[in-house]
């Protein structure tokens, strides 16, 4: 086999541009030795400081550097993957030294011990824990609200010096993290960026306050919630579900996947990155998410094909419409994306599947949108930008450049995914005719939540 | 009413008589489930927050009636992906003093860059190798410069296959700034040298002194001896620096009529002498400069002869002093003597820069 990741597929997994840069000064076959690649991996000896043993599983793209660097994957990996795309004639197919194929079995046999580990504990004394966990919230809730219909009284006209560490919107997330309620608490602290960003902010700002009350009156009354909702609610407050706790609940769902894109949001606090599949029989949309603080040396602990698709079960975590999920084993050969699963080509009937979606869980605030011979529109050179389908209904872009999405097209019908958030789509790759699935480069985003 | 809820929420329910919210068809519907006793400001809130699950729910498409003309199909194939994100890597900064081969090779082999690289390309193309980046964009890339203004320069005016131009080419050609006029050109003389003479020596008479220069210095690329009778006329220019162009064009051409009359004169005023031993060579201007000269580009004057010598030695290719006196670049230009000496290494650089010779460029450095 011959790898045929992409530019901007490399990128992805690097922790940073500076790692791409390093990796890119070891793309040359003289920093090299003892090169080679098996239909699981490919390997070679780079010469650093020491002569490091790199190597990479291509099923997984997990990698393995015996260099000091803490940035997974270190630049000698991605170099290695550099290498192979642009001299594949420097690494040759060989069987791999012993060296790679420990390390492989090594890592096969712990993801499935991951996979095999029954779920529970001593289920009695983790529920007494929720009790007292949820006793905490309630209380946290009440002064909550009391803290909102305040906000009210006095006008929301005010907010606008409310910035910084000592704002009224971080004492109040200080209040929610102690009830143990940190989803809930973040959102709070997002709100800080709402007053006077734009014309429309007390609209948007109240809207916002406003589902979090709703989100508030949820929780007290949860038992009249079906299961699967209650799930919602308790995840939107920030009760995490353990690892087994999904594993036993979620909905286990093994599919050909197809990893249609990825975008980073930043802020101060936590790098978010966001990834969407999509099943290629089941037609299921998933969302991948992944965490870290910035400037951790350790960037996302799990790198995915982007762009790409492959046979693999993911449970989704309990809820009333569910949607994020985790991968619990890949298994086969990463191949390009010839075929998108059957999809709408009007853009109306996407949008009833997200009304359709909202009335099951009304806190979702992403989805996945994968539509059918679709045209890009670029306005005032580049300022506006629309996705147009063949009845002349489009809807906005996000702001951004579009410019790959458009060169794809080239004015022609393409199809394309992208992820809508109830006012603009994010273009994340597209599909010309007769061509693969290419993936879109988006920046990396401060996040924008209103 | 979407405003009375922002607006209560603005000033605040202190300030204000509570009055009724008013509600339209299904906030009204829910309102009726909220307990009497609730406090109004939660009232507020909740249906703050249904309403805006509710628009975006009944988010809606808008009516768009514009459609862009497609590209048309590409007459060029499209390079290989290893190629793609070789010119991808120079164009994000690695590697970038290779770009110029990359470039040069991708338009030899007479391919083009995948639709997904050209918005890079078309940003990030430094100017010295846009009129060569050019030829690697295709019908794609010809088409996105019609989005953004700042792309305005890969807006090709294609030359067709038989060498003639298309209607926007022509248009370019007859109204287009002098950039463009001047790309147009190189590509023309590229492709079809006698018909880039033949379209220079169409609008010749009309064109300003600078943009005569300008466009004549395009033809040092596929000069033939058919080019000798335009450049022949344009030595009786009326801009010096027209003829002095024409005249090191000239001198190019091995059979060029010009050619000999140049060497002869200046044969005549560089003389090999022996002074104490050792080889010199003494220049000696002449004592009437002819009126001829001027047709080089000199400006001839009795006052300042010296200054004509200097300007006609400046238009003899330096390897010509090799083959006469037989010596090597260094050792004629330490040879030079006498009151020549002290001009002649910067008359002979000026020799060398217009002739691009590589031998005396190191012998002068």
């Amino acid at each position: 086999m011959s790898l045929t990741l992409t530019f901007s597929e490399i990128r992805a997994l690097a922790p940073d541009e500076k790692a791409v840069n390093a990796a890119r000064k070891l793309a040359g076959p003289s920093h090299w030795q003892e090169t080679g690649q098996c239909p699981s991996a490919v390997w070679g000896l780079c010469q650093g400081s020491a002569l490091y043993q790199v190597c990479v599983n291509t099923a997984t793209m997990t990698t393995r550097c015996t260099c000091p660097s803490r940035k997974v994957p270190c630049k000698h990996s991605l170099g290695l993957l550099f290498l192979v795309v642009m001299e594949p004639e420097a690494v040759p197919s060989a069987e791999p030294p012993a060296w790679v194929s420990d390390w492989l079995a090594r890592t096969a046999a712990r993801s499935k011990e991951r996979a095999d580990t029954p779920p529970g504990g001593n289920t009695e004394r983790a529920g007494k824990r929720q009790q007292q966990r949820l006793q905490r919230i309630t209380r946290g809730l009440n002064q909550l609200d009391l803290w909102l219909n305040d906000l009210i009284k006095n006008g929301l006209a005010d907010l606008q010096q409310e910035r910084g560490v000592t704002s009224l919107w971080a004492r109040e997330a200080a209040l929610l993290e102690d009830a143990q309620a940190p989803a809930l608490a973040a959102q709070i602290r997002s709100l800080e960026t709402i007053p006077g960003s734009a014309d429309d902010w007390p609209e948007r700002l109240l809207a916002r306050l406003g589902r979090i009350a709703l989100l508030s009156e949820a929780f007290y009354h949860l038992e009249q919630l079906d299961s699967g909702l209650q799930e919602d609610v308790l995840q939107a407050l920030g009760l995490p579900l353990r690892a087994e706790q999904v594993d036993a609940r979620g909905e286990w769902v093994s599919d050909t996947w197809q990893f249609l894109g990825q975008y980073v949001e930043e802020d101060k606090k936590l790098i978010t990155q966001r990834t969407w599949l999509l099943g290629r029989q089941t037609g299921r949309r998933a969302l991948l998410l992944q965490f870290c603080v910035p400037q951790a040396a350790q960037a996302f602990a799990e790198n995915y094909p982007l762009g790409r698709q492959q046979r693999a079960t993911l449970v989704f975590w309990p809820s009333a419409a569910p949607q994020r999920a985790r991968l619990l084993e890949r298994e086969g050969e990463i191949t390009a994306i010839r075929t998108l699963p059957p999809a709408t080509t009007c853009l109306n009937e996407a949008l009833a599947e997200v009304a359709a979606a909202l009335a099951r869980q009304p806190w979702q605030e992403r989805f996945l949108l994968l539509l059918h011979d679709v045209t890009p529109i670029c306005l005032e050179e580049g300022l506006r930008w629309f996705l147009r389908d063949s009845h002349g209904h489009a809807l906005p872009l996000r702001k951004g450049g579009h410019w790959q999405l458009l060169a794809i097209s080239g004015g022609q019908a393409i199809d394309c995914a992208g992820e809508w958030d109830g006012y603009t789509l994010l273009p994340l790759g597209a599909m010309a005719p007769s061509e693969n699935y290419q993936l879109l480069e988006i920046p990396r985003v401060r996040p924008f939540r209103f | 009413m979407k405003d009375h809820l922002v607006g209560t929420a603005l000033r605040g329910t202190r300030q204000q008589d509570r009055v009724e919210l008013p509600m339209a068809a299904p906030l009204s519907a829910l309102f009726k489930y909220l307990p009497s006793e609730m406090a109004y400001e939660r009232k507020l809130l909740l249906l703050a927050g249904v309403r805006e699950i509710y628009e975006m729910a009944g988010a809606a498409s808008i009516f768009l009636d514009i459609a862009d003309k497609p590209a048309p199909p590409e007459k060029l194939a499209e390079c290989s992906p290893e190629l793609a994100l070789m010119i991808r890597l120079m164009l994000e900064g690695s590697f970038t003093e290779c770009l110029p081969e990359a470039v040069e090779q991708l338009q030899h082999k007479g391919q083009r860059l995948p639709p997904a690289l050209l918005p890079l390309a078309l940003t990030a193309t430094p100017e010295a190798l846009q009129p060569a980046m050019r030829w690697l964009l295709g019908e794609r890339g010809a088409w996105l410069t019609r989005f953004l203004s700042a792309w305005s320069w890969a807006r090709i005016a294609t030359i067709n296959e038989d060498g003639t131009l298309t209607p926007e080419a022509e248009a370019t050609w007859r109204e287009g700034t002098v950039k463009e006029r001047l790309d147009l050109l190189r590509r023309l003389r590229f492709r079809d040298p006698a018909q880039a003479r033949r379209r220079l020596q169409e609008v010749w008479s009309r064109e300003k002194a600078d943009v005569r220069l300008q466009f004549l210095t395009l033809l040092s690329s596929g000069l033939s001896a058919d080019d000798e009778d335009f450049l022949e006329d344009a030595l009786s220019d009326r801009s010096p620096q027209v003829r002095r162009m024409a005249t090191s064009l000239l001198m190019t051409l091995p059979d060029s009529r010009c050619r000999p009359e140049l060497l002869a004169e200046a044969d005549c005023l560089i003389q090999q002498e022996e002074q104490e031993g050792r080889i010199v060579f003494v220049a000696n201007p002449p004592a009437e400069v002819p009126q001829q000269w001027q047709r080089y580009g000199i400006a001839v004057s009795s006052g300042l002869r010296h200054i004509c010598l200097q300007q006609l030695i400046s238009l003899v290719p330096p390897a010509h002093w090799e083959q006469r006196f037989h010596v090597s670049p260094a050792a004629f230009l330490q040879g030079a003597a006498g009151t020549w000496a002290e001009v002649a290494l910067e008359t002979l650089y000026k020799a060398t820069r217009l002739y691009h010779d590589e031998a005396w460029a190191l012998a002068l450095w």
